[in-house]
């Protein structure tokens, strides 16, 4: 079955990068761009993997993460968080918060796939 | 991955104006934190995407901007206003490097942009002690030869470890082997410590002299990367998963999605969704135009349909007859909604002009206050684009010229602080811009005086707004010196000249000591126009309502003839040049005699004349077709429309047609 990820960054320009990598690669992508957004579509979509950026206008992307984990059908839902920052603090946030892993940007699209193939299988 | 070049584009170009939009508000004394945390949010924005699409000169600047916003935002630093005066420069820069980087300028300078990152940088270094950071890594690297004593004590060896741990996090990168007590350690030593304190730390050590203390090279960012625990990081640092590390055969066993627990409470909170400003969508502006000209291809069709309509017994077409009334409304209706979708508010014009106030002020040793009204006030978006340069030479002039210093203006007994005011509103279907300022104004005498100096024909009786008319004449100027800001060759005469061309005028109105006012008239959109068509001989022609000032017949008396040749006519006093259109035009057929035709006076860039026209036809809205595109451009048109019956009517440029009927009289006279 086609998998479907959803994609949220507050820029469009980001966005329309992972959507185009990704949906290259076969896979189904929803964009979303604050964490609200994201967890409006949640609320209705199960998503195979989340990928999200951190800092974003209204919910940001550990308020998505959280969010996320609150809702009975996604809290088994692998998120990916992409962040500019590859810190130690800011992982421990991330993971503390319930991401399943991390990404940093810019990012080469094969990269991106790589990490698609391995969380989705 | 240049497709999505536009989107990052626009997007950063929308960051930047958000940027300064704050910044220029903001009060360096009481900095709101959520706007701080929206500039930080921007300028991680355009990081992340300028990285992602390899603008790594663009990347650079935010990321030191996103730094120091950072660290304000935290409360580490406190917001000065240097640090709002770097930003700004930063963001000038980067806007110059978006440009390069979409082509519509030259490669961005260099130069400009280390300065920029220098500048950021330096407000980083406000606060006392800095970490030795050394530029590269976060670490110092540590190179020396232990004391005799204790290279040969294990417990000392684990004694220096431990003071060296208070500091940071220390590894050991190369030890001598054991049986050599004068061999070279090296270690690495992470985190913020000073270089004294590590001296201080090791001096009961080391032997005398040996210690060399270096920043420690740049890791790779695998290598520099402590996997937390539990953490798979990839080879290149790029990634990394919390294990353990998701197995998609167990994703199979979540249940398929379960309808939201409370179907009304998300029910409202979609609706909540809708109203935020995320639901808006980016479109092509060639979209919207291309919606435009249909919509006005709707309007020539319901015209050509009334026509038709018109000669057929309205009893037997009484059901067609409402039916075209009906389609009238909703094509108005459609027509507005469709403008409205390029309409955008002037202040994407006024925003920019905090800043250039403020810049110029300091410059020119003045004290300006600056006061915007009516930025709301929509208009096309086209208009909004042209109308930028005439506002800011108007804003220019009113600072370099207009408003005195702060000393002149205490010795003529006002405020040291001179006041500009910039407002927009809407009135009669035309946006009126005022840009007003309580400067020295106009001095009649110095008007009078350059007008003579350079051979116009002026009189001590004319009134004071046909004197300021002279300063819209091509190189007239009263300013004493050119000066380096609103010098630069163009003047008044350009700024007429940008608002004629946008199918508007412009009023200037000025009291000695007590200030100037210039008013900028413009229609709200430049694809529609009332019009009134007038019929020359056989041909139709359609001239601007707006430029119209009244019509109507003259006697013989009122026509003034120079060397027996009828030139002129008289109203009320004013003598004013004819242009008949059917001469102008070569039209056959048209009207001669003066007294039996329409006279139509017009009005443009502040002179007036009279059009000579067989007769009035009626005002109707015409939809604006460009003769550049269609055809070429004709002298004394300015575009061409479609009349209801399909026959094409040109537009009268009335601008030329006065300056060259002046041009005409005065030769004659």
């Amino acid at each position: 079955m086609t998998k479907h990820i959803l994609a949220v960054d507050d820029s469009l320009a980001i966005r329309q990068v992972v959507g185009h990598t990704l949906r290259s690669a076969g896979y189904v992508v929803s964009e979303a761009g604050d964490g609200e957004e994201a967890l409006a579509l949640a609320r209705s979509t199960r998503f195979d993997m989340v990928l999200t950026d951190l800092h974003m206008p209204r919910l940001d992307g550990i308020g998505l993460i959280e969010g996320l984990r609150a809702l009975a059908h996604c809290r088994e839902v692998p998120v990916i968080v992409l962040t500019t920052e590859s810190s130690e603090q800011m992982r421990a946030r991330g993971r503390a918060a319930g991401a399943t892993g991390w990404m940093v940007k810019p990012f080469e699209p094969r990269r991106l796939l790589e990490v698609a193939a391995r969380v989705l299988g | 991955m240049s497709q999505f070049y536009q989107v990052f584009f626009d997007e950063s170009e929308e960051h930047l104006a958000a940027i300064e939009a704050i910044l220029l508000r903001i009060d360096p004394a009481a900095p709101p934190a959520e706007g701080i945390a929206e500039i930080f949010r921007a300028a991680h924005s355009i990081k992340g995407s300028a990285a992602t699409f390899g603008f790594d000169d663009m990347a650079t600047l935010t990321h030191a901007m996103e730094n120091l916003l950072d660290r304000v935002r935290k409360g580490e630093l406190a917001l000065q206003r240097g640090m709002v005066e770097a930003v700004l420069a930063a963001c000038d820069v980067l806007r110059a490097q978006l440009d390069a980087h979409r082509g519509s300028a030259g490669a961005a300078d260099p130069q400009a942009a280390a300065v920029a990152l220098a500048r950021l940088q330096a407000c980083g270094e406000v606060p006392a002690a800095p970490p030795p950071q050394g530029g590269h890594g976060d670490g110092l690297e540590l190179n020396f030869v232990l004391s005799r004593v204790v290279a040969g004590s294990e417990v000392l060896i684990d004694s220096l470890f431990d003071a060296l741990g208070e500091l940071g996090e220390v590894r050991t990168l190369s030890r001598p082997p054991a049986d050599a007590a004068d061999g070279v350690w090296t270690l690495a030593l992470r985190g913020c410590a000073a270089e004294e304190r590590v001296r201080a730390a090791l001096d009961l050590f080391v032997e005398p002299g040996t210690l060399e203390i270096a920043a420690l090279a740049a890791p790779s960012a695998a290598a520099a990367m402590q996997p937390l625990p539990g953490e798979e990081i990839a080879a290149d640092g790029s990634y990394g998963f919390f294990l353990p590390a998701p197995q998609p055969a167990a994703l199979d066993d979540v249940p398929p999605v379960s309808p939201p627990a409370s179907p009304p409470v998300a029910a409202e909170e979609g609706g909540r969704e809708r109203t935020g400003t995320g639901h808006s969508i980016r479109v092509g502006v060639d979209k919207v135009d291309q919606m435009i000209n249909l919509v006005g291809e709707l309007v020539i069709t319901r015209s050509i349909l009334q026509e038709a309509a018109n000669v057929v017994d309205p009893a037997l077409a009484e059901r067609l007859l409402a039916g075209l009334g009906l389609l009238e409304r909703n094509t108005r209706e459609l027509q507005e909604s469709v403008m409205a979708i390029r309409m955008v508010p002037i202040s994407r014009v006024f925003s920019r002009f905090p800043r250039l106030v403020r810049e110029l002020a300091d410059s020119l040793g003045k004290e300006v206050e600056l006061v915007l009204a009516g930025e709301h006030t929509e208009l096309d978006k086209s208009v909004v684009e042209r109308v930028a340069d005439p506002l800011t030479h108007l804003v220019r002039n009113a600072l370099d010229h207009g408003l005195e210093g702060p000393q002149e203006r205490l010795a003529a007994g006002k405020a040291a602080r001179g006041r500009l005011s910039l407002s927009a509103r809407h009135e009669g279907g035309q946006i009126v811009i005022e840009v007003a300022d309580d400067g020295r104004g106009l001095d009649r005498q110095r008007v009078l005086a350059r007008a003579r100096a350079s051979a116009l024909p002026v009189d001590e009786g004319m009134s004071d707004a046909e004197l300021w008319q002279l300063l819209f004449l091509p190189g007239f100027s009263t300013a004493e010196s050119v000066s380096a800001l609103s010098g630069r060759g163009v003047g008044m005469d350009v700024v007429r000249h940008n608002v004629d061309a946008l199918g508007g005028s412009i009023e200037l109105d000025s009291v000695d000591g007590v200030g100037t006012r210039v008013v900028v008239r413009l229609p709200l959109t430049l694809a529609i126009m009332d019009g009134m068509t007038v019929a020359v001989g056989r041909e139709t022609y359609v001239l601007p309502l707006a430029q119209i000032v009244e019509s109507l017949q003259v006697d013989a008396e009122a026509v003034h003839r120079i060397g027996g040749v009828a030139r002129m006519i008289r109203v009320r006093g004013e003598y004013l040049p004819v242009v008949a259109l059917g001469e102008r035009f070569a039209v056959p057929g048209a009207e001669r005699d003066w007294l039996r035709a329409i006279m139509v006076l017009v009005e443009a860039g502040g002179r007036r004349a009279a059009l000579m026209v067989d007769a009035l036809l009626g005002q109707q809205q015409v939809v604006i077709k460009s003769l550049e595109t269609h055809y070429r451009r004709v002298h004394g048109f300015s575009a061409a429309t479609i009349l209801g019956n399909g026959e094409v009517a040109l537009i009268v440029d009335v601008g030329a047609l006065v300056d060259a009927s002046r041009v005409q009289a005065e030769l004659a006279a």
